[in-house]
């Protein structure tokens, strides 16, 4: 049982429509402090300011991908122990342990249910030991 | 008694030769040391005089020089010059009787002391009959081997000789001593008398078959006849006349009694003799009658005949030697009866090739005695065979014995050789309108066939390559046949492997990639690396071994493969981004939390969020059939409590039952079996039968859902009371896109897509999904799943080479399908096999497909004759959607179909007792049948 309180979440998501669907979703429904960043590249830039407990990461995007910036945050200092988790629409069973294995704390698929997507998330949260 | 005078005359003569010259030596050494005995034999005889030996020793020489047929020069000259000693010595001693003269001669190496008292003349000398006989003696030898007829003159006097013999002898016994009344008639010494004997008949026997002697010396009836006379017509008189003499001088009778007695001994021993000879005369007369045929076909009267024919012709004995040859014979095959006669009949005569048989059959014939006809080539003189048709018969005598083999030999080659072209040619042209057609066939196949087809030999070089290897590849055949398949289409990273292929196949006769289709890499001429689908065959000829591989080009398969993947990709992205936006936005509205919209825009913004739900439904489902399909599906096993996945799936799908207004309510105790499997997609299989159910069950309905343990499988069942399916839709309920029946009024939401998932699901987990429904009544879904056993975590292994027994039997209770038409047979054989199987009847083939579509079956047994048709459609059914299960076919006939080679087990109904019916469907279940009780 995680100790700590979730309470902000960076989310890396490149297509807008679905950045303000969930933002509503965790914010609203969820009552996280969510931040948006729509590229790999802006989520590395600003993951050291930000600060998030936990990182949303989609997928597919343009220019650099999911998984790509996942191993560029591990090499950061600052974002190296922060749990991410992916949220995507690639789920074929060896998408989801490839990100397993790329040190992803667990896999969400799209489309979601936004009224439970922020439990989802929470029981995730809550497991991390 | 048949003598062989060819041999024993040679032994008479020498025995005549020898005896003789032993005699004269002993005598002549009597007169050396003055024993008497040796002189005279018993005392009181005269002695044999020294020249009487000398004569008799020279007379042993000649004998024994001359006894051969064929004399050597030497040797007669040896023999004559004796014989003219004797002479010589003779003719002086009668010229010295004459004359009265005195030539010296008879004293001339011993003096006689005991003067004779019977003689007044010389002493010493010989006595004049001696010297008598000694001149005819002599004389006679040169007489016999005279070549005019002199030589009876010869044997005249030799008898002349044995006559004076036998007269001395006489003389002995009867104690006479003067005879004749000659002044000169001395009498001859015992011995000399005897030797006298002994030399005639040595020298009668040097020429057996001359004069007188020919008869004496006969094999016929006429020798041994008057071998047989002969001797008692000297000895029985003599003996005869003897006892008398003997019995008067006894007196034991008186003369004229005496003569009485001669007289009837005489007639008594003659007539027994005579009748002795008329016996065996008339034995020898009825043998001839017996074998009159043979005397008929003597081989002197085949003999006449044949030499006539024109045929080839010998006759064979029944021991199997030939005993005749015609003329024909001796001038076709060079040979003569002589060189036939040198081994039995073997046909050593006719081609080697028909010995064989033609000896067997012969053998047969003698065996049988019947008429034996054989085509066969015949060597002529010059070494050439020509057939003939050789036919050999028996002749028979009256008691049906075989006395003689007729064979004959008729030249047939001609018409052997038109037949034996005829025939051969026929034969060819079979032959070679069959190669050419199975070659033209093959040449059609391999050079049309759509795939390359080449062959290597066990070098890896090539020694076949088809017209599409050609265009496949870029080398033409001409180019590429013996260059090395590892130096041209195999790309240079996977050459090694095919040389350890290639080694490991002379090593061990196996290949990982032999006989089955492989996807490998090769190139081209041009160096291009394509994907082929590959299958190798091993072709052992006889002296090696070559590979031939059919080749497809599966570049477009591949690329069409690709796209598909893509196209995956896109459906599960490029369709979930903008969904994931709307079913979100939607949700977020319509849960209110985004401020109060009006009632209508309410119901319609329920609408869209629960379409587009479904939406997302069915394009996971869609990817999940998809998976399913390429295999890709993955399972993620773990042991799982049965009574925790139920309640928890219960408590997960609530939200059905609130939606559709009815109640999941969970019966009975859960059982806390052990179950191995995939957690979520165990839960997807209930979310599935979870949601049929709420779907399919009237407004405040229960749904109940129950599990129990079984030996070695659970069953979990979600029962609903609906409307139950309809019979029509019962057989494609698991197929893909079955929506609910169209004549429901009610919005039934779903993909189709649920049950055709969950049955590929669990039986992924080894497992089966059936139902049973009635109409107006309600469905009840059941699964089964194995229990988890120890056996399958610890070692795999094992679990495999038991897969048979741990699936079927152990697991879970065999399910058997009856089809059959008859309720009796129904009942029966429900009787039968129900103690140890659940069985579920069908009385024709659309129940029997009705029932496959519901349950799983482990076996099926069939009546071929059913009301609808042949149950030969089902086979094919019930293999390819149940390939495990095993067929009986339980027929009132035989019937011949190939479609019966797939079946486990053919049973006539008549045939077959209701144990061997259990027996076959045991063994076919392996099922043990110790705690089974064979209804009556």
């Amino acid at each position: 049982m995680n100790i700590k309180k979730l309470k902000k979440i960076m989310y890396v998501e490149d297509e807008i429509d679905i950045q303000i669907v969930a933002k509503l979703a965790l914010e609203d429904i969820a009552g996280f402090e969510v931040e948006i960043c729509s590229s790999g590249m802006e989520a590395l830039l600003k993951v050291a300011s930000i600060n998030p407990d936990l990182i949303l990461l989609d997928a597919m995007m343009p220019g650099m991908d999911g998984p790509t910036t996942l191993k560029e945050l591990r090499n950061l200092e600052v974002s190296r122990n922060i749990p991410v988790i992916f949220l995507t629409a690639k789920v074929q069973g060896p998408d989801v342990e490839k990100f397993k294995s790329y040190g992803a704390l667990d896999v969400l698929s799209k489309p979601f249910d936004p009224l439970s997507l922020g439990k989802s998330i929470l029981a995730l949260w809550n497991k991390i030991p | 008694m048949v003598l062989d005078f060819k041999s024993d005359k040679q032994k008479i003569v020498l025995t005549c030769s020898i005896t003789t010259g032993v005699v004269a030596l002993l005598v002549l050494m009597g007169w050396q040391f003055n024993i008497a005995i040796l002189k005279s034999v018993l005392p009181g005889f005269l002695s044999m005089k020294p020249n009487a030996a000398i004569c008799f020793g020279l007379v042993s020489v000649a004998l024994f020089c001359l006894r051969f047929d064929d004399v050597s020069q030497t040797k007669k000259l040896i023999g004559f010059s004796a014989l003219a000693g004797v002479l010589l010595i003779c003719v002086l001693t009668l010229a010295e009787y004459l004359w009265n003269i005195d030539f010296g001669i008879d004293e001339l190496l011993f003096v006689d002391r005991d003067i004779s008292k019977y003689t007044a003349f010389q002493p010493g000398r010989l006595a004049p009959v001696t010297g008598l006989c000694f001149c005819l003696l002599s004389i006679g030898a040169f007489l016999n081997f005279s070549k005019n007829k002199l030589h009876r003159v010869g044997q005249a006097m030799y008898f002349i000789i044995l006559i004076i013999s036998i007269q001395a002898m006489l003389n002995y016994f009867f104690g006479i001593n003067n005879s004749f009344g000659i002044p000169f008639y001395i009498r001859m010494p015992l011995h000399t008398v005897a030797l006298f004997v002994v030399s005639c008949i040595g020298f009668l026997f040097i020429h057996p078959h001359k004069g007188l002697m020919t008869i004496i010396t006969a094999e016929g009836l006429g020798g041994r006849t008057a071998r047989r006379l002969l001797v008692p017509a000297v000895c029985i008189p003599a003996f005869v006349h003897w006892l008398q003499y003997k019995g008067i001088n006894l007196g034991l009778f008186d003369e004229n009694f005496g003569a009485v007695l001669k007289i009837m001994g005489n007639i008594v021993l003659f007539s027994i003799i005579i009748w002795r000879n008329a016996a065996i005369i008339h034995d020898a007369d009825i043998q001839r009658i017996d074998s009159d045929s043979a005397k008929l076909l003597s081989d002197k009267h085949l003999q006449e005949v044949n030499e006539k024919l024109p045929q080839l012709m010998f006759a064979i004995s029944p021991e199997g030697s030939v005993t005749y040859v015609n003329q024909l014979w001796t001038s076709y095959t060079g040979k003569t009866l002589k060189d036939m006669q040198r081994q039995n009949f073997n046909f050593s005569d006719f081609h080697a090739d028909e010995v064989e048989v033609a000896l067997k059959q012969w053998q047969e014939a003698c065996a049988s005695g019947k008429l034996f006809d054989n085509i066969l080539r015949l060597r002529r003189a010059d070494e050439v065979y020509r057939w003939h048709l050789l036919r050999t018969f028996p002749l028979k005598n009256e008691k049906n014995e075989i006395i003689k083999w007729i064979a004959t030999c008729s030249d047939v080659d001609d018409r052997k050789r038109a037949q034996l072209s005829e025939d051969r040619a026929r034969e060819e042209n079979l032959v070679n309108v069959a190669i050419l057609n199975s070659e033209a066939r093959f040449k059609a196949i391999f050079n049309s066939a759509l795939g390359s087809i080449i062959s290597i030999d066990r070098e890896g070089k090539f020694v076949d390559w088809n017209k599409h290897a050609e265009t496949m590849f870029g080398w033409t055949k001409e180019e590429i046949l013996g260059k090395k398949m590892s130096e041209t289409i195999i790309p240079a990273d996977l050459r090694q492997g095919h040389q350890n292929g290639m080694q490991h196949y002379e090593a061990t006769g196996h290949g990982p990639i032999l006989n089955k289709m492989v996807e490998v890499e090769a190139i081209r001429r041009s160096g291009e690396r394509f994907p082929i689908q590959l299958s190798v065959a091993p072709v052992k000829l006889s002296n090696t071994t070559i590979f031939t591989a059919f080749i497809v080009d599966i570049t477009e398969r591949k690329k069409i493969e690709h796209l598909k993947n893509e196209f995956i990709s896109i459906v599960s992205h490029e369709l979930r981004t903008p969904l994931t936006s709307i079913r979100g936005s939607l949700g977020l509205v319509a849960s209110g939390a985004m401020g109060e919209v009006s009632t209508k825009a309410k119901m319609l913004i329920d609408i869209a969020h629960s379409n587009s739900e479904r939406l997302s439904r069915l394009i996971n489902d869609i990817l999940d059939i998809e998976k399913i399909e390429s295999g890709g599906m993955t399972f993620n096993n773990v042991n799982i409590d049965l009574n925790d996945v139920v309640y928890e799936a219960v408590e997960a799908h609530a939200s059905f039952a609130e939606k559709y207004k009815v109640k999941f309510k969970v019966i009975g105790n859960i059982p806390h079996s052990q179950i191995n499997g995939d957690q979520d997609r165990l839960m997807q299989v209930f979310a599935n039968l979870l949601s049929n159910a709420a779907k399919f069950s009237p407004e405040g309905a229960n749904i109940e859902i129950g599990a129990k343990e079984y030996e070695s499988s659970v069953h979990i069942w979600i029962q609903d009371f609906g409307p139950g399916i309809p019979e029509e839709f019962k057989t494609r309920i698991f197929g893909k896109f079955t929506q609910a029946d169209s004549s429901d009024t009610r919005q039934k939401d779903g993909t189709g897509l649920g049950l055709n998932i969950s049955r590929a699901i669990i039986e992924k987990l080894q497992g089966r999904i059936w139902f049973e429904s009635e109409v107006g009544k309600g469905t009840k879904f059941i699964f089964e799943l194995p229990l988890h056993s120890e056996e399958h975590l610890v070692n795999p292994a094992i679990k495999k080479t038991h897969s048979f027994e741990s699936s079927k039997s152990i697991l879970l209770i065999p399910k058997v399908l009856h089809v059959e038409d008859d309720c009796d047979v129904a009942k029966i054989v429900t009787n039968i096999v129900g103690s140890s199987c659940e069985v579920t009847s069908a009385v024709d083939i659309y129940d029997a497909r009705q029932k496959l579509a519901e349950k799983h079956f482990d076996l099926a047994v069939l009546d071929l004759k059913l009301p609808d048709g042949s149950a030969l459609d089902l086979i094919w059914l019930i293999k390819d959607r149940l390939p495990e299960c095993k067929i009986i076919v339980f027929s009132a006939f035989e019937i011949n179909d190939t479609r019966l080679n797939v079946v486990d087990c053919i049973l006539v109904k008549s045939r077959t007792s209701n144990s061997q019916l259990f027996t076959q469907v045991s063994r076919l279940l392996g099922i043990k049948n110790q705690n089974v009780k064979l209804p009556a």
